[in-house]
């Protein structure tokens, strides 16, 4: 396991999910990996760069893998959208490599060969599964809560996750490792809506309460997930989507951190979701 | 040339060969051998449409098929078949969430989501209206935040969408708990060196 990474925040954890970059630093450096953030690193492009115009949704992610490759690291984004964005900019090194080359000719930093990118639940995984793993002094016993991944974790054209495409099991076997009973379900790769929550209403409150009413269904007690554009959907519009009843959801990085006894810090982060995610935590005693 | 095969098939006057039976309720009759647009989107998207053998399971997965009008399958006969109208004025173009479901399950590796930016940006380039605007809206909404910054202000982002789509009460209601929890910045930083960055911005479309 790499101990100095390069780190990629992106948007979402500079604004409203500023408290995941919160828990991610603090899991992560009681693994002993230090992030070095990207200097004057720039916005992924996201949906909203590769819907308007293919050029951009690659050029925005090169600019900043350019920017990194300076320091030659494997490069962390915990965010899911970010993620598959900086992998599809390495998708297009292989598949695309003239529109790279031209891209290339407007970054101050090109981007010429091709650094690794590591989401967070790799990273987790492997801390906890490394020889010196930090011991689980708190781990969340009768927690049935489901793993949700959503689309861009694993969905990346071109690019051959390292876990299954339609049935990806890292986020439980985190969840297994930290004392909690993840629950199977059938919809951990199914889409949240995204930015349609802001832009398509319907169509992503429908999405929404698909996902909040299979959960329920399932009988989780919370739903966990790693990418800030999901938590934020699923949290905040469930006035909106009107599911059986309120069901909180967690980082996956927040769920770590409880288990490795970093209480007072975590429960500072999930006092800032809109559906309490206190209460159940402390119900079961371990926050 | 692109010969759907289960079509029957009958010479028309002008040498073109006009479809007549086995054709989707809704779907105009159309004269194969009018590839033009075919090669247009090829060329835009990369993507082998013509592999598709209409299994559907792209459809089938499509978590907004039920809201939306042409599935990928669906538009890519639409394609087939040059009817380039109604590809282009689709309301799929705008309901598509980008999900990749489709383009992780085509049997034949066809990416459907980057067939629908594709599409997208050939009805852009024609100056054809969107169907739904206001996700159109949104996405150039979040480009010009970037463009501004180098980063997204959702601030900015929310505020300006706001006035281009209309006012959303959810929205104005959730901002001040927002704001209290932390969640709404006003500000988010801007990077350096702006003019270079916004060269990258340059394209027709963005």
């Amino acid at each position: 396991m790499e101990t100095e990474l390069t780190y990629y925040p992106g948007c979402s954890l500079h604004g409203s999910s500023s408290f995941y970059d919160t828990s991610v630093r603090t899991v992560l450096s009681r693994f002993g990996v230090s992030l070095r953030e990207i200097e004057d690193w720039s916005c992924c492009g996201s949906t909203s760069a590769s819907k308007t115009d293919h050029r951009l949704g690659i050029a925005l992610p090169a600019r900043n893998l350019g920017l990194a490759q300076k320091e030659g690291r494997a490069v962390l984004a915990p965010c899911s959208s970010c993620y598959s964005k900086l992998v599809a900019a390495n998708v297009a090194m292989k598949e695309e490599p003239r529109l790279l080359k031209s891209i290339n000719e407007e970054l101050e930093y090109p981007y010429t060969s091709e650094l690794p990118i590591r989401n967070i639940l790799e990273l987790l995984l492997d801390g906890l599964e490394a020889k010196d793993a930090p011991r689980i002094v708190n781990p969340l016993k009768g927690l049935k809560p489901v793993s949700y991944y959503g689309c861009l974790l694993t969905r990346i054209p071109g690019y051959e996750p390292k876990e299954d495409i339609e049935n990806p099991v890292m986020m439980d076997k985190i969840l297994k490792k930290i004392g909690a009973d993840p629950i199977d379900w059938s919809y951990k790769t199914d889409c949240c809506g995204a930015s349609s929550a802001v832009a398509d209403r319907p169509v992503a409150i429908n999405l929404i309460k698909k996902l909040l009413d299979e959960a329920i269904e399932s009988e989780a007690m919370a739903i966990v997930t790693s990418c800030p554009m999901c938590q934020l959907n699923l949290d905040m519009y469930q006035e909106q989507a009107a599911p059986a009843r309120p069901i909180p959801v967690y980082f996956i990085t927040e769920m770590v951190g409880v288990a490795l006894g970093l209480r007072e810090e975590m429960k500072k982060e999930i006092r800032r979701h809109f559906v309490d995610g206190v209460s159940l935590l402390s119900e079961l005693g371990v926050l | 040339m692109v010969e759907p095969a289960t079509t029957e098939s009958s010479v028309a006057p002008t040498g073109a060969t006009e479809i007549t039976a086995m054709r989707p309720e809704g779907f105009p009759t159309i004269r194969t051998g009018d590839t033009d647009f075919l090669k247009l989107v090829l060329d835009e998207s990369g993507e082998k449409i013509q592999a598709c053998y209409q299994c559907h399971k792209c459809a089938s997965g499509c978590p907004v098929a039920s809201e939306t009008d042409y599935t990928p399958d669906k538009l890519i006969l639409l394609i087939q078949l040059g009817d380039e109208d109604k590809a282009l004025r689709a309301r799929h173009l705008q309901t598509c969430v980008a999900c990749y479901t489709c383009s992780a399950r085509c049997p034949n590796n066809i990416n459907g989501a980057r067939l629908v930016e594709a599409l997208k940006q050939i009805a852009r380039e024609e100056g054809i209206p969107p169907a739904k605007p206001k996700v159109d809206a949104f996405h150039d909404t979040f480009l010009m935040s970037v463009r501004h910054f180098g980063r997204v202000n959702e601030a900015e982002l929310m505020g300006i969408y706001s006035l281009r789509a209309g006012f959303d009460w959810t929205t104005i209601l959730k901002s001040p708990i927002m704001f209290l929890k932390g969640r709404l910045k006003l500000w988010g930083g801007r990077i350096r060196r702006l003019r270079m960055f916004r060269k990258l911005f340059a394209n027709k479309n963005s």
